[in-house]
């Protein structure tokens, strides 16, 4: 691969979650009015484009509308929203918007807060699909074009963040070409593609 | 158990060898999982020695077990343990490095710490992100892996397979692999353990392309993921549109009847038979065809077998053979249905039977040690047979409980109600029926059912409805199995008393869409009566909530969310484990709520709490933060040598889960692809064993257009549905949504912004769907200003449907159902047509409550809408009609139908 590893992935800095003096709110609970103010300002006075997108995105989480989501969906919205985050990013955000007296949700005006902060510094953003070729043609060690579907199961499964079982199925039921049993990387590559809309 | 107020947030922190118990409180405990928390927890809080987990040194340099986590079953000694623990992590193998963020203070940089965050981190994210750690064992490749921290995260759900837990203490073990990370020794133990370890040589070249594979890897892996979530979030929004359209439906029906209660509560008995009043009318005249059906061979009207049915025979008392029988006929492609007069038997048997039961259905698992239950069926016969296939033909061994819902939506309810019936009339002892909000004409009406049994049985339909009717009264309203566990249909609310439920006479609610209406005027009777009418309504048609307490349910328009209080009280109340309903579809076929997964559990005993020390207390929190199966838990705890710290704490754990943990109620669902194909999963739980632990059965019925799809395909189908759903309804308001978006469109540019379109299409339908992303699907936007071309709301519509003219097809998809229902409803005697007899009572209704219109009128009106002149009103004569006065009244509000004919043919 040409361009430092680093590159790649992204580099995991500290500065993925706002540190705590950015914070509208601090710590402490006597900035949580502060912050309360901050949250009603936002929800209550004019919402961007970017919230609405935001909020919609959430609420479709939000199965019992009281503007709160599990923390299993967080990575979902995220991404579903363009970003293109690693499981470690998402566990980074989770700390950051985690509500702290229900653990295990997260409400809606953190999240909007933050996820806005992160997509509007366009942190996330998904590398190039040239990179993504490049991360396919490091696979393809042969320069084949094609990857064998055990050759790409195991390196998925086991490197990586690696995929469940689940997660495996659907991407190799889709991937994999059915005349050959073969992923025709560079084809594949269009399907994972998606209109960035940010 | 401490209160909620004293729970103080634990951080374990490391120094010199040593691990302190920083405390900070306010923070839950949950967050702190993760080493970034740490960090930050550690900065800013004070620090006091903690008392429990603490570690001490001994005289002998070996840790002392003052921290039981680490004290060994295997009876190691500290000091010599080799690094041979060997945990598994199989879906997350520790070849997941990722870059590492700054190491919190309490870990120092050498390289077996780096990797412990790994670990950790790992684990943290694969609690956080909900995979099911049950049964998932955990590989740890070296002991100082483990922290206390680990022990908590792993302990939560992950199996521990080694008994030979760590043994020289926490500090111990740290000495010892500081030690080891020094030397060469510890690297090639690494090695021969690992394989390799690419942390540990940057400079070597094998290492580095595993690393660029990694990393490779990693991006592909996100790309997918992301790639992933877009599914699943259309997947998510599908759902919404089907339910919300679903409930708007229920809520339609609702209102319907609630016009004509009003109507008829309010009109003077004697001067009317109101078609409504059930307790005296209704049963009056079940009592009448029971008359017919007894002498039904000299009437006729039920014609006898002769040689033109070439169909199955069946005898009563049936018996496995007859069911057999039954079930095949059923299942032929091309059916050969069944005879009247045997559908007319099973019914009538069933009626029988089910009346001798009680209003709750005492199941037992003391025979068969089991215990299937199933949920909505709707009709899905299909599923119906998987389920019998997978699971085996009901019997007192193998019990079944149908938790209601069997008909409607489905093509073929008829045969699901009459197999179970059969089923229940073959082994007694072994099916239980649970009545379900669909068991009610007046839902029939709208659903499907009356058209399906009149398609079916043309000659015989009023009296096979009748009889249907008389089942549904008889059917009793809930079952509980070994007085642990409540099955019922809907669930529960804060008022729902089971003595009561157990009294009162089931009979009399012929549909539970209306209070009975007493014959009595006594206001304190009607009170009484109004009251046990809601015990079976919130029965039937309650859904769970996640927050507490208990409000009417806006969505369906119908029945009571309750929370988890209402629940947690419930249960206590009556002594029982946990509640299974069903009544909502569910993606996965079931669902479990209330599993405390909400939060901490509110009722604690304080008595209790005292003798509880604070960090089996974090234990408890973490096991039901993270709504793990406590059984299960407890099982695998024992079995996996756990710590002897984990034995000390399990059983104030159990004691505590038994006061706290048992709001748990289980939602079943098991008509599989009920929206449609590939949006649901159906399933059955089966209550095993003398604990009656529910283990789920999920299942698809396999049709071979499902096979092959992938989850792409499958998604974009449902989604292609669900679309046309919505347009269906977006047609039905087109002219008030026009309004509105006019609104916003002063000079008429054809063009409003997007968020002006989806407030305006918000308030018109609220159907509270996601209408910005489903934006691309529903309009055109202009490629340049990205304004809405509002006009393309509606345009697929109206190309295809020009030539009707849109008023037709708006009204035609608006009132379709509704006028049905309607007809349905005025229809008493479910004959299919309307008489003089029944209009003109619905006429002096109308007249009592519209006074505007003169009496006289309405019923010259009832006479021409008997467009053919035979006395009786079809529903073909009762659209055409609506249609007519809808062309002379063309800005009437509510429209009412029109339909040409080929449309009317349709509904017939």
């Amino acid at each position: 691969m040409g361009s430092s590893p680093d590159e790649v992935i992204g580099l995991f800095s500290v500065d993925l979650i706002l540190p705590a003096a950015l914070w509208p709110w601090g710590d402490s609970a006597s900035n949580r009015n502060e912050y309360q103010e901050y949250s009603w300002n936002i929800l209550g006075g004019t919402l961007s484009d970017l919230d609405k997108r935001i909020i919609e995105a959430f609420v479709v989480f939000d199965h019992a509308s009281s503007n709160t989501v599990d923390v299993r969906e967080v990575g979902t919205i995220i991404r579903s929203l363009g970003c293109c985050p690693s499981e470690a990013e998402i566990q980074e955000i989770l700390v950051a918007v985690e509500d702290e007296e229900t653990s295990g949700s997260v409400r809606l005006d953190r999240f909007l807060l933050i996820v806005s902060h992160i997509i509007q510094e366009r942190r996330l953003q998904p590398a190039s699909p040239e990179k993504l070729l490049k991360a396919f043609l490091t696979l393809d060690r042969d320069g084949k074009g094609y990857l064998t579907k055990e050759f790409l199961s195991k390196i998925m499964m086991e490197e990586g963040e690696p995929f469940t079982h689940e997660e495996l199925d659907e991407m190799m039921g889709a991937a994999i070409d059915g005349e050959t049993g073969n992923i025709p990387y560079e084809y594949y590559i269009n399907q994972l593609m998606v209109r960035s809309e940010l | 158990m401490a209160d909620n107020e004293k729970r103080k947030r634990l951080v374990y922190r490391e120094r010199d060898g040593e691990v302190t118990v920083v405390e900070k409180t306010k923070k839950s405990f949950f967050s702190k999982l993760s080493p970034r928390n740490l960090f930050r927890s550690c900065k800013g809080s004070k620090k006091t020695e903690f008392s429990m987990p603490k570690v001490e040194r001994r005289d002998d340099g070996a840790a002392a077990e003052g921290i039981q986590i680490h004290a060994s079953k295997s009876g190691r000694q500290p000091g010599k343990g080799g690094f041979q623990t060997r945990y598994i992590i199989p879906r997350l193998p520790h070849s997941c490095y990722m870059p590492c963020p700054p190491h919190p203070p309490w870990l120092d940089h050498s390289n077996y710490t780096w990797r412990r965050v790994q670990v950790m981190k790992t684990v943290g994210i694969a609690i956080r992100y909900g995979l099911d750690f049950r049964g998932v064992e955990f590989e740890f490749l070296q002991e100082q892996d483990i922290s206390p921290l680990h022990l908590v995260q792993i302990g939560s759900g992950g199996q521990l397979t080694s008994n030979k837990m760590g043994s020289g203490g926490y500090s111990g073990m740290k000495r010892k692999a500081d030690n080891y990370c020094r030397g060469q020794q510890y690297r090639q133990k690494q090695k021969k353990l690992r394989g390799f370890s690419p942390q540990m040589n940057y400079t070597d070249r094998a290492t580095a392309a595993c690393r660029r594979t990694m990393k490779a890897a990693i991006l592909i892996q996100r790309w997918y993921r992301r790639y992933l979530a877009r599914m699943e979030v259309r997947r998510r929004y599908t759902w919404t549109i089907f339910q919300s359209i679903e409930y708007a439906g229920e809520q339609d029906q609702l209102k319907l009847y609630n016009f004509f209660n009003a109507l008829l509560t309010h009109m003077p008995d004697a001067t009317v038979k109101p078609p409504g009043s059930e307790i005296s009318s209704k049963s009056s005249s079940i009592d009448t065809v029971d008359q017919k059906y007894e002498d039904e061979s000299e009437d006729g009207s039920l014609q006898s077998v002769d040689g033109g049915y070439k169909g199955i025979h069946i005898s009563f008392p049936l018996t496995r053979d007859d069911l057999d029988a039954l079930i095949d006929t059923f299942r032929k492609k091309k059916q050969q249905r069944l005879h009247a007069k045997y559908v007319a038997g099973i019914l009538k048997e069933a009626a029988l039977q089910l009346k001798r039961l009680p209003n709750l259905n005492q199941a037992s698992t003391a025979i068969s040690k089991q215990i299937t239950i199933c949920g909505d069926l709707h009709g899905k016969l299909d599923d119906l047979l998987v389920i019998f296939h997978k699971n085996g033909l009901p019997s007192t061994e193998n019990p079944y409980v149908f938790n209601g819902d069997f008909v409607d939506r489905g093509k073929k309810g008829l045969e699901v109600f009459l197999l179970l019936l059969a089923c229940l009339l073959a082994f007694p002892g072994g099916v239980f029926l649970n009545r379900g909000n669909h068991e009610d004409h007046i839902m029939n009406a709208r659903y499907g059912f009356i058209r399906e049994v009149k398609t079916k049985y043309k000659h015989n339909a009023e009296r096979l409805l009748r009889l249907i009717e008389r089942v549904y009264r008889w059917l009793p309203l809930g079952t509980v199995v070994n007085n642990k566990v409540l099955v019922v249909h809907g669930g529960i609310s804060d008022i729902t008393d089971l003595d009561w439920v157990r009294n009162l006479d089931r009979h009399k609610y012929v549909s539970l869409l209306r209070p009975p209406v007493t014959e009595s005027s006594a206001p304190g009777a009607e009170l009484i009566d109004k009251l046990e009418w809601k015990q079976v309504f919130d029965i039937l048609w309650s859904d769970p909530q996640p927050g507490d307490g208990c409000i009417p349910n806006s969505l369906r328009g119908a029945g009571t969310y309750f929370g988890p209080d209402v629940t947690d009280k419930f249960l206590q109340k009556y002594k029982l484990l946990y509640l299974i309903r069903s009544h909502e579809c569910k993606p996965e076929g079931y669902e479990i709520t209330h599993s405390s997964k909400s939060g901490v559990p509110t009722s604690k005993n304080p008595e209790d709490s005292s003798q509880v020390s604070v960090e089996a207390t974090e234990w408890v929190l973490l096991y039901l933060s993270l709504g793990h199966d406590r059984t299960l838990l407890t099982a695998r705890l024992k079995c996996a040598g756990a710590p002897s710290c984990m034995y000390s704490i399990l059983s104030s754990i159990t004691h505590l889960l038994n006061v706290s943990g048992r709001m748990l109620v289980i939602t079943i669902f098991s008509a599989s692809n009920y929206y449609e194909v590939g949006s649901n999963k159906g399933a059955y739980v089966k209550l095993v064993g003398p604990q009656l632990a529910p283990h789920f059965v999920q299942f698809t019925t396999a049709t071979p257009r499902t096979k092959k799809l992938t989850f792409r395909q499958r998604v974009g189908l449902v989604e292609s549905s669900a679309i046309r759903e919505l347009s269906g309804q977006i047609l039905a308001r087109r002219d008030q949504l026009l309004e509105e978006f006019l609104k916003y469109d002063p000079e008429q540019t054809g063009m409003i912004s997007l968020s002006q379109w989806c407030t305006a299409m918000e308030e018109q339908t609220r159907l509270g769907i996601p209408w910005r992303m489903l934006r691309e699907k529903l309009v055109t936007l202009d490629p340049s200003t990205g304004k809405v071309e509002y006009y393309s709301t509606f345009q697929e519509h109206t190309n295809s449907r020009r030539l009707s003219g849109t008023t037709v097809v708006e009204t035609l998809y608006r009132n379709k159902s509704s006028l049905e229902a309607i007809f349905r409803i005025i229809d008493k005697d479910n004959s299919g047509y309307i008489s003089m007899e029944e209009f003109s009572d619905a006429c002096a209704l109308l007249g009592e409550h519209l006074p505007q219109i003169p009496p006289e009128q309405l019923v010259d009106i009832c006479r021409s809408m008997d467009i053919n002149k035979d006395g009786l009103v079809d529903l073909n004569e009762f659209l055409e009609t609506f249609r007519l006065v809808d062309m002379g009244h063309e800005d009437r509000p509510d429209g009412d139908d029109s339909s040409p004919d080929e449309d009317t043919n349709r509904l017939e």
